[in-house]
């Protein structure tokens, strides 16, 4: 391999659903007319969305590709950190197109030209706020969603591909999700700004904290999965 | 697979991860304990942490730190519930009144000064029942009851103020009869007195009004509304002593302000107001206050800044005027980087407050739980308008509309068509949108590029409204074009209305182009009762043209009759407006003198004594070298006998009185008398069925006052 086959791989998984929906947020974002702020519950649900999918899209083989993978000679180790380099990139070049579409003035160009709008150029570089909780929340969901994945396909393949539905926590999975993604964004303004001084710089090293828990169980999960073809 | 050493580091892995997961959840349970999503996740927390791991032994522990975690935040949510909830124990008193230091005794026992919290047990513990009224150094009766009326317990001023038992209870059953009203004061057992600096407050209402019943509710808050009798009287020595030293604030001047601070602050703003000249004393005494520096260094500024949102978040309310806010409107400009320093702090730190109740003229912000902090600084940003801040206003008034009332005193020309959005948008069908209507009309004017036609086409096309609510809408507009627009429509002679509402919007913003018009409504509608005499001379007094003053002229030529008409009503407009909402801006100084002194050569020709006597008070008001000229040339060639006359007569008691003023300022700086002495009092004890007099002099001072 492999490496090209491997990206080749990934990129036919992933690349008509996450780009669909990533065209859709580069959309949503030019033609928006409302100026964009850390409230916009529409951009952090789609960059949700999005990490949630990617991390569906690139975890979640058949057993037939899994089979293939598993039988080269790339260690699971780099397999698994190769897959999730490729969804932190994908999120990555999403948000900074997304920073160029503000930034550069194309949107502002487009709401002027199309809507005649009077928000602009006030609003040109404070709409860029609204990136901080969108990538947050993406990248919160995508490591959940890795977790959650690759437990679940830990357990199916347990049992002969079968889940086990009275232990399945699928639903509590992403209810507890939307909780925090209703709660998140609002939280760590909450955080960035509260008077207490330790919950004030805590967004970050929380991220940090559930990147390396997830990525250290989702690698031990990778490791242990069972080829069932 | 039960022992499988991968399977046990999967498990533990997985409780790190559902930890870390459910951390937001279990913030927010601290942050947003109101919020119902989190209540309900909680739920979903239980299961989601015990499912999992009630297999395995060892995760047992950790089922307990998640229990335990989940504990916790009940006894978080528990005490802060408990201690956000309306104490029956406890009462805030004079939390949002403008004054704050007031003393408040309670039968003659010091409690506290305002704003504070009174519990129950300390005030059993201090205070002991009275069983008769107290005597009132002042009470002011409604009626004058030795008169005309029959006995009457309607006592809207009370320097005690009653409660029938002690304020933590209810009390009710007390009509608004005589005979109700009686009983209540011989059954009350506890009577409030509020000072400040010594200074004795009124407080408003003793006993119910007629039409109301007397019901005590238990309130978490006492809210007096006081008066201090002392208080006109006082500012008005210190005003006159600056006069006196040419308006440079002594040492001793302000050693005394000082001293008094809390109690005539309000009251000297008002002059300084109305008189531009007494800017230096207040910039002072509010320098002394605040500890100002000649030069504002940035640590000065920050420590400025800071101990004025200190003194708003101890007040609970931002109120302007008040010392704070003075304070911003004088040295706005040097403290300018502290406040948009702390306005972008204050910005992020009350996301979720942000929903202040504000008053729209006032500013005042009752509720200290809701962002007061942001106040003071919105105030000093809509007043300064810092170029910096106007991006991040304009994106922050996209979710606020407040923002962008400060957006729109920036006035400048790119924000012309965010304003016009705005205006368009704004649908006039309610009257708070009323408000906001005119005030985006307002802003659409200032702004240079916008056509105030299109503003009042815009207003023209609103449905909704009658032609007459239109044109009063168009006259709020505080404009040239408003009153060109009427002048266009051609028909505000013929319409008493229109021509009334033309009258007081000039003598509001005077403009001297429609002299022609003022003099022919005044000559269609002078003498009609449906226009008010005052507002008339007060317009002819600001839209002071050549064209005016030969019509004033031509009206004093008629006869006596009209000049003492005349005299009377310039008298009228010059009282009036001593307390009036245009007396300000050097107006009263500068203004009457300026548009009546051409008119002191007229009256040389006066022979009628009457005439002359009510011309003396003009001239006095008028108060320039001619108009002392005319006095003296009066007062010298008046036969004897003959007065020009009392009010001659009067000038000299009023030099006797003035040489007394002087004496008793002097002693009122100096500490001889306190600013209580400055009143006449009259003490009234309780007979046993009302309140009296104490002695015959009292009853003569209370005569000499209602006269």
């Amino acid at each position: 391999m492999m490496l090209k086959q491997f990206w080749r791989i990934e990129f036919r998984k992933t690349a008509p659903f996450c780009m669909t929906i990533s065209f859709i947020i580069f959309f949503y974002v030019l033609f928006a007319q409302k100026p964009f702020g850390i409230e916009n519950f529409i951009l952090i649900g789609l960059s949700s969305f999005q990490g949630m999918l990617l991390a569906i899209c690139i975890f979640r083989d058949s057993p037939g590709t899994r089979a293939f993978l598993f039988s080269r000679s790339l260690s699971r180790k780099r397999l698994f950190f190769y897959r999730w380099y490729f969804g932190i990139m994908f999120q990555i070049f999403t948000f900074a197109v997304l920073l160029f579409i503000m930034a550069s003035g194309l949107r502002q160009f487009i709401q002027v030209a199309f809507y005649n709008s009077t928000w602009f150029p006030f609003v040109r570089w404070h709409e860029t706020s609204s990136l901080i909780p969108a990538s947050l929340c993406s990248v919160f969901c995508f490591q959940i969603t890795m977790f959650f994945i690759l437990k679940r396909e830990l357990r199916a393949s347990f049992n002969q591909g079968k889940i086990n539905l009275a232990r399945d926590w699928t639903g509590f999975y992403i209810l507890l999700i939307i909780i925090n993604l209703l709660i998140l964004p609002f939280n760590s303004l909450q955080f960035f700004s509260s008077e207490m001084s330790l919950i004030k710089i805590a967004v970050i090293p929380y991220l940090l904290v559930l990147i390396l828990f997830t990525n250290m169980a989702s690698l031990h999960i990778f490791k242990n999965l069972e080829v069932n073809a | 697979m039960k022992n499988n050493p991968d399977v046990k580091i999967n498990r533990i892995l997985s409780v790190l991860v559902r930890t870390v997961f459910c951390i937001p959840i279990y913030v927010s349970f601290f942050a947003f304990d109101q919020n119902p999503l989190v209540i309900i996740s909680l739920f979903y927390l239980i299961a989601f942490s015990i499912g999992d791991f009630v297999r395995s032994k060892k995760s047992s522990i950790l089922i307990l730190i998640g229990l335990v975690l989940i504990l916790l935040v009940f006894i978080e949510i528990g005490r802060k519930k408990l201690f956000q909830a309306d104490d029956p124990d406890q009462l805030n008193i004079g939390k949002t009144i403008p004054e704050s230091g007031v003393d408040v005794f309670c039968n003659d026992v010091f409690l506290g000064k305002t704003p504070f919290k009174l519990y129950k047990k300390d005030f059993k513990k201090k205070v002991h029942e009275w069983s008769n009224p107290p005597r009132q150094k002042i009470l002011k009766s409604l009626f004058d009851k030795y008169r005309n009326y029959d006995n009457n317990y309607d006592y809207p001023y009370a320097q005690y103020y009653l409660t029938p038992e002690n304020p933590f209870k209810k009390h009710s059953g007390f009509g608004s009869d005589n005979n109700s009203k009686r009983k209540l004061i011989i059954n009350s057992k506890y009577w409030w007195r509020f000072d400040l600096n010594g200074c004795m407050g009124l407080n408003f209402k003793l006993t119910p009004m007629r039409g109301n019943s007397f019901e005590w509710e238990r309130n978490s808050e006492m809210i007096p509304r006081l008066i201090f009798p002392s208080r006109k009287k006082h500012v008005d020595y210190l005003v006159e002593d600056l006069h006196d030293s040419n308006f440079n604030p002594s040492d001793i001047w302000l050693e005394h302000f000082k001293k008094y601070f809390n109690l005539i602050f309000g009251e000297f703003y008002k002059r300084v107001k109305r008189d531009k000249r007494l800017t230096f004393a207040l910039e002072s005494v509010v320098r002394s206050e605040f500890c100002i520096p000649d030069i504002i260094s940035q640590n000065e500024s920050d420590r400025i800044v800071k101990e004025i949102l200190e003194r708003v978040e101890k007040k609970g309310c931002f109120v302007i005027p008040s010392p704070e806010s003075v304070c911003l409107d004088l040295f706005g400009k040097e403290l300018m980087p502290s406040i948009e320093k702390s306005f972008l702090k204050e910005l992020t730190e009350t996301f979720t407050k942000r929903d202040c109740s504000s008053s729209e003229n006032s500013f005042i912000f009752p509720n200290p739980e809701k962002g007061i902090n942001i106040a003071p600084i919105e105030y000093a940003i809509a007043n300064l308008c810092p170029p910096n801040l106007l991006n991040k206003l304009v994106y922050e008034s996209r979710i606020n509309n407040r923002y962008f009332d400060i957006v729109a005193n920036y006035g400048v020309d790119r924000l012309e068509k965010l304003a016009k959005n705005y205006y368009d948008n704004t649908k006039y069908k309610y009257s708070y949108n009323a408000i906001k209507f005119v005030k985006y009309s307002k802003i659409c004017i200032n702004s240079p590029g916008i056509n105030p036609e299109y503003i009042i086409k815009r207003i023209e096309s609103v449905p909704y409204l009658r032609k007459n609510e239109k044109t009063k809408l168009i006259m709020r507009i505080n404009s040239r074009e408003s009153i060109e627009y009427l002048n266009k429509q051609k028909d505000i002679l013929n319409s008493r209305y229109r021509s009334k509402l033309f009258i007081s919007q000039i003598s509001e913003t005077p403009n001297s182009s429609f002299d022609s018009l003022i003099i022919e409504i005044h000559k269609k509608y002078g003498h009609s009762l449906f226009f008010s005499r005052v507002t008339f001379n007060l317009c002819f007094l600001r839209n002071d043209t050549e064209k005016i003053r030969e019509y004033i002229r031509e009206i004093w030529s008629k006869g006596l009759e009209e000049q003492k008409r005349l005299i009377n009503d310039f008298l009228s407009v010059i009282w009036c407006n001593r307390i009036s909402k245009y007396d300000h801006d050097e107006f009263k100084y500068n203004s009457y003198k300026g548009a009546l002194g051409w008119f002191v050569q007229d009256f040389y020709g006066i022979q009628d004594m009457e005439l002359k006597d009510l011309t003396v008070k003009l001239l006095e008001e008028i108060d320039t070298p001619e108009a002392r000229d005319l006095i003296q040339f009066w007062r010298e060639t008046s036969e004897p006998g003959i007065s020009a006359g009392n009010a001659i007569s009067m000038i000299e008691i009023k030099l006797n009185r003035d040489r007394q003023r002087k004496k008793e300022i002097a002693d009122l700086l100096s500490g001889k008398i306190k600013p209580d002495d400055l009143i006449l009092k009259c003490a009234y004890i309780w007979n046993g069925n009302d309140y009296v007099p104490e002695n015959d002099m009292d009853k003569k001072i209370e005569k000499m006052e209602n006269q």
